[in-house]
């Protein structure tokens, strides 16, 4: 080795204090701030005075808890009286008492969609007759209860393989991190548009099946087909934050406790079913309660990507939610209101079910 | 989240990542597979996104073009020199010899199929229904039109057009006889059918209600009603099966006078030359001649009256046969006289005279071997060459015809077989710029971004003061308010919908970006995720500035806020995301387009221009690129900043 010359330490560079305009637009913003803060206490301080140190906590959180009763709690509440009013007025004091009516139409259907095969072969047009709107809304809760597992069930498979990879020592991880996540950040009318441009007829993906001489396929017209895509880019479009939050719990996980199975001699499986898992279930708790309560409002990309067509092969319960009060001839406001409670007590009822499992199963890994 | 890259200072990363180790030799199956997901996850994921902006830039025909090729290719156009449209006529000059002249006017379109020209039936066919032709018990053709058009050529060949794809039409011969119907079958209410019974001018339009059958019995003639276009509505250009290109000169009201946009008449090249064995085909104004000059190579002209037809060529004879039962409305002049000829009887051609054909409206005058002047009172006068060595660079237009009022038109039948089409790869922004006049891409764009930083701000604002309470204070009521917010994080806002909706028209919010930003900002994630992390500022900091005499709010906004910083920026990003992709609430709020936010003015879009998925393409990418521009620059702070959520 050649000898080095001496490194002389370059001298620390200091801030620029030269640049005038920065500077000036640096103090005229904390004394602008400041002006602003002082005129605001000037009316906290009497407020305070008023109500006290204690007081002002419900000042605080006043403003919140204003917007959050009237657009939410209250809203739930009314939910009830829709629920058991009928008519298609929008104003309650036009709309009649029904008692449970709506509650009963959602769920007397005579021809049970539920002993049709949901699958049903080709599940087109025509095969869905509106006897009864029942028939639409059992189809809507079955379609969602099958999309709800199969797509929390790819999600959580797909995320978690996902994030296991990029927390392996690979190159580039901050730029496959952000390629999962980028589909994130789409609305899910663009996720919907672009899938749709790949899957129509004269789409891309026909045009390689063409290519290889194979028939194409009516990817959107066929209802399993179609309904296998909607999983398809739910599950696209939303994995990565999954990923996300999955790959920070990996992280969070201490390496000693790696390093001590290798000493130990255990094969990479076993570490991941002993340590990885365990330890990450928390974070998959959080990952599978998200996502299922995601999973159960699917609307808007499918609104854009199918419509609910064929037939409804595709439709679930937020855009059935959405017909009967926002998109028919007929409003009918309180068969919404009703399907909206019904969907809330199940999504209250499988939360605590997640919750019930989930400390069942912290008690015997407890013991 | 440190990027853990090992000992890699000096070498090409790129060397380094094929020769990294794993604390072994090289790179071992399992990082092979790694790399593999990497990859394929990065073709899945991005995939669709490059494939949807590269389709953008294709141009309305490619976009459907089956299969789709990869890159945008545009045809070579150029423009035309000069659009004379004074003394009524066309005159489009090309960058070559020719010069497109006299176009007919008032001419019903014609579909030509080698030369036979024929009055034809057009159905208009929706995309996505089944059409079903039958001759008698026979199925000649079941499955998609694709939103193409069924032509009824002759009395027994029919020729399915497909919009999508017309080099793909079909053709069918139909065993037509007296006893066979015909029947067309399509599965919607929206199938138009015009019938015109051939002699007069009477036109019936059937519309066909749902499912019904259109039954044409041998005899009827059917003739189009395009020959007034509605305003909006492009003419097409057909390419039937039998390698003709038909250009069909179309009449936008014959009174009106339609303002062509010069900009809109660029054509394709192809390499085209008439030569041998072709027809050009010219049809006067009222259609009661045609003259046709087939075989360029041997000067023969043909008259077609509309009763009667001479053919005729130089050095030859005329032959003259009308049809039994025809009034003559036509008049044969030689050199200025009148010749007055029998049925069947025949004329010596000879080179010195002149004869002139008088039709209802047009005269016609013809010396053999020099051109053919057309005279006409409505478009005047014009000629066409009559040259043996006629050819031409035949420019296919994309999207619009030869289109004027009280203009005429020529017809070229090209043979298609002969056509390659001059591509190269080009990046249009065509679709762009069409898309924008319909999709107005700058006032949504400006309403969501309105509403996504209200929005964001005001949530922030507010859901801060509600965590600082419930953080750093003991009151009554306290954890029942915090109880309650946490159990609304499971109740989505799609479950109160219909209230909502109450709420918001009772306010007068209809229509108002203030109701898609106040319901929102209240959010129970907000609130939850501010007050975990406020918990961990410790409270000696607030104790000492009490004891300094500051006030609350003081406390608030210069303690706890800056102390905040990164949970503030966790809850920015989240809501810039919701409340920028926000779907179904701006949906029901929102019904007039002059306050549509990005999304719902996209979906709208998309619904109103169906099929045109050139122009919602573009429109797509459009809407894509605000986002991805700031994720572009701000990835590294947006995935750190949602991943550290799940931590708590």
């Amino acid at each position: 080795m050649t000898t080095q010359p001496t490194v002389s330490i370059p001298p620390p560079q200091r801030t620029p204090i030269h640049k005038w305009p920065g500077k000036i637009l640096y103090w005229f913003a904390i004394v602008v701030g400041e002006f602003i803060i002082n005129l605001m206490d000037l009316v906290m301080q009497p407020l305070q005075r008023l109500v006290g140190v204690r007081g002002m906590a419900y000042v605080f959180i006043l403003p919140n808890m204003l917007v959050f009763s009237i657009f939410v709690l209250f809203p739930m509440m009314t939910n009830f009286v829709y629920t058991f009013t009928g008519s298609s007025a929008l104003f309650l004091e036009d709309r009649p008492w029904v008692g449970t009516e709506n509650i009963e139409t959602l769920f007397n259907c005579d021809g049970s969609v539920l002993g049709i095969e949901v699958g049903g072969e080709d599940g087109v047009i025509g095969q869905d007759p509106l006897r009864c709107e029942e028939d639409r809304f059992a189809r809507a809760v079955v379609n969602t209860a099958v999309f709800v597992v199969l797509q929390v069930g790819f999600m959580i498979g797909i995320s978690l393989l996902t994030a296991v990879i990029l927390n392996r020592k690979i190159r580039f991880r901050g730029f496959f991190r952000s390629v999962f996540f980028y589909p994130v950040l789409l609305s899910p009318i663009v996720v919907a548009l672009i899938w749709r441009w790949i899957l129509q007829e004269n789409g891309l993906f026909n045009g390689i099946l063409d290519g290889v001489g194979l028939d194409t396929v009516g990817f959107l017209t066929q209802a399993n087909w179609a309904r296998f895509w909607v999983i398809f880019i739910s599950v696209w479009s939303l994995m990565g934050f999954y990923t996300l939050i999955l790959l920070a719990g990996l992280q969070a996980i201490p390496l000693e406790l790696y390093e001590a199975a290798e000493i130990d001699g255990a094969s990479n499986w076993r570490k991941f079913r002993g340590i990885t898992l365990p330890l990450l279930m928390p974070t998959m708790l959080v990952v599978i309660i998200l996502a299922s309560i995601r999973a159960v409002q699917v609307f808007d990309v499918v609104w854009a990507f199918t419509g609910g067509a064929p037939g409804s092969a595709t439709l679930y319960i937020v855009q059935y939610i959405y017909e009967n009060g926002f998109a028919s001839a007929t409003r009918r406001y309180g068969l919404a209101a009703a399907t909206s409670l019904v969907m809330a007590t199940a999504l209250i009822a499988f939360t605590l079910f997640q919750l019930y499992i989930n400390r069942r199963n912290a008690l015997e890994s407890a013991a | 989240m440190s990027e853990t890259v090992q000992n890699t200072t000096a070498e090409n990363p790129l060397v380094s990542f094929f020769t990294r180790t794993n604390g072994r030799g090289s790179l071992d199956l399992t990082d092979m597979l790694t790399y593999l997901y990497l990859g394929l996850g990065t073709i899945v994921m991005f995939g669709p996104v490059a494939w949807l902006i590269l389709s953008s830039f294709k141009s309305e025909s490619e976009v459907s073009a089956f299969p789709p090729r990869m890159l945008p290719y545009q045809p070579e156009t150029i423009e035309i020199e000069s659009f004379n449209r004074e003394g009524g006529l066309v005159d489009l000059s090309f960058d070559d010899l020719t010069t497109l002249t006299a176009l007919d006017a008032a001419t019903d379109i014609e579909i030509r199929v080698d030369g036979i020209t024929s009055r034809v039936a057009v159905v208009e066919i929706p995309a996505d229904e089944t059409v079903i032709i039958r001759a008698g018990e026979e199925t000649l053709y079941e499955g998609s039109a694709a939103g193409g058009t069924l032509l009824r050529i002759t009395d027994d060949e029919f020729m399915l057009l497909d919009a999508a794809d017309p080099d793909s039409s079909m053709l069918f011969t139909l065993p037509f006889t007296e006893a066979d119907n015909v029947t067309i079958t399509t599965a919607t209410d929206t199938v138009r059918v015009f019938n015109r019974v051939d002699d007069g001018d009477q036109q019936t339009v059937v519309h066909l209600p749902q499912s019904d059958e259109l039954t044409v019995t041998n005899g009827e003639e059917f003739l189009t009603n395009q020959r007034r276009v509605p305003e909006g509505v492009t003419p097409t250009v057909t390419i039937d099966e039998s390698d003709n290109v038909t250009y069909i000169g179309m009449v936008i009201g014959a009174e009106q006078v339609e303002v062509i946009d010069v900009q809109r008449i660029q054509r394709s090249l192809f390499d085209i030359t008439l030569a041998v064995a072709t027809n050009l085909v010219v049809a006067d104004v009222d259609d009661d001649i045609r003259v046709r000059l087939n075989d360029l190579s041997l000067p023969t002209l043909e008259l077609e009256f509309a009763e009667a037809e001479f053919l005729i060529n130089e050095g030859e004879t005329i032959v003259y046969e009308p049809d039994d039962d025809t009034e003559i409305a036509y008049q044969l002049q030689i050199n200025g006289e009148a010749v007055e000829l029998e049925p069947s009887s025949s004329l010596e051609i000879d080179t010195a005279n002149t004869y002139t054909f008088i039709g209802r409206t047009s005269t016609i005058t013809w010396q053999p071997g020099n051109d053919l002047t057309i005279e006409n009172p409505v478009v005047g006068s014009y000629t066409m060459p009559f040259d043996p060595d006629f050819s031409v660079r035949v420019a296919q237009n994309t999207g619009l015809n030869l289109i004027s009022t009280e203009q005429p038109t020529i017809s070229y039948d090209v043979p298609l077989n002969q056509r390659t089409a001059i591509e190269q790869v080009e990046f249009s922004f065509d679709n762009y710029t069409e898309g924008v006049e319909s999709f107005n891409f700058l006032r949504y764009f400006g309403n969501s971004v309105f509403v996504t930083t209200t929005a964001t701000l005001l949530t922030l604002f507010v859901n801060s003061m509600a965590a600082f309470a419930l953080s750093k204070y003991r009151f009554p009521g306290r954890n029942a308010i915090f109880v309650v917010i946490i159990s609304t994080l499971m109740v989505p806002l799609s479950v109160i919908l219909v209230p909502a909706f109450l709420l918001i028209t009772s306010l007068g919010w209809n229509n108002n970006l203030i109701g898609v930003i106040i319901p929102t900002i209240g959010t129970p994630t907000g609130v939850f995720l501010l007050r975990q992390y406020m918990l961990t500022i410790p409270d000696e900091l607030i104790e000492s500035a009490r004891i300094d005499g500051a006030t609350e709010w003081r406390i608030y906004l210069q303690i706890i806020l800056p102390l905040s910083g990164p949970a503030l920026a966790v809850l920015a990003i989240f809501s810039v995301m919701w409340r920028w992709n926000d779907f179904l609430w701006p949906k029901i709020v929102l019904t007039q387009s002059h306050v549509f936010t990005l999304q719902v003015g996209l979906e709208s879009f998309q619904g109103e221009f169906n099929n045109q998925w050139h122009l919602i393409l573009a429109m797509t990418v459009l809407s894509l690129l605000p986002i991805t521009l700031v994720f572009a620059f701000l990835q590294r702070y947006i995935t750190t900043g949602i991943a550290t959520t799940g931590m708590k």
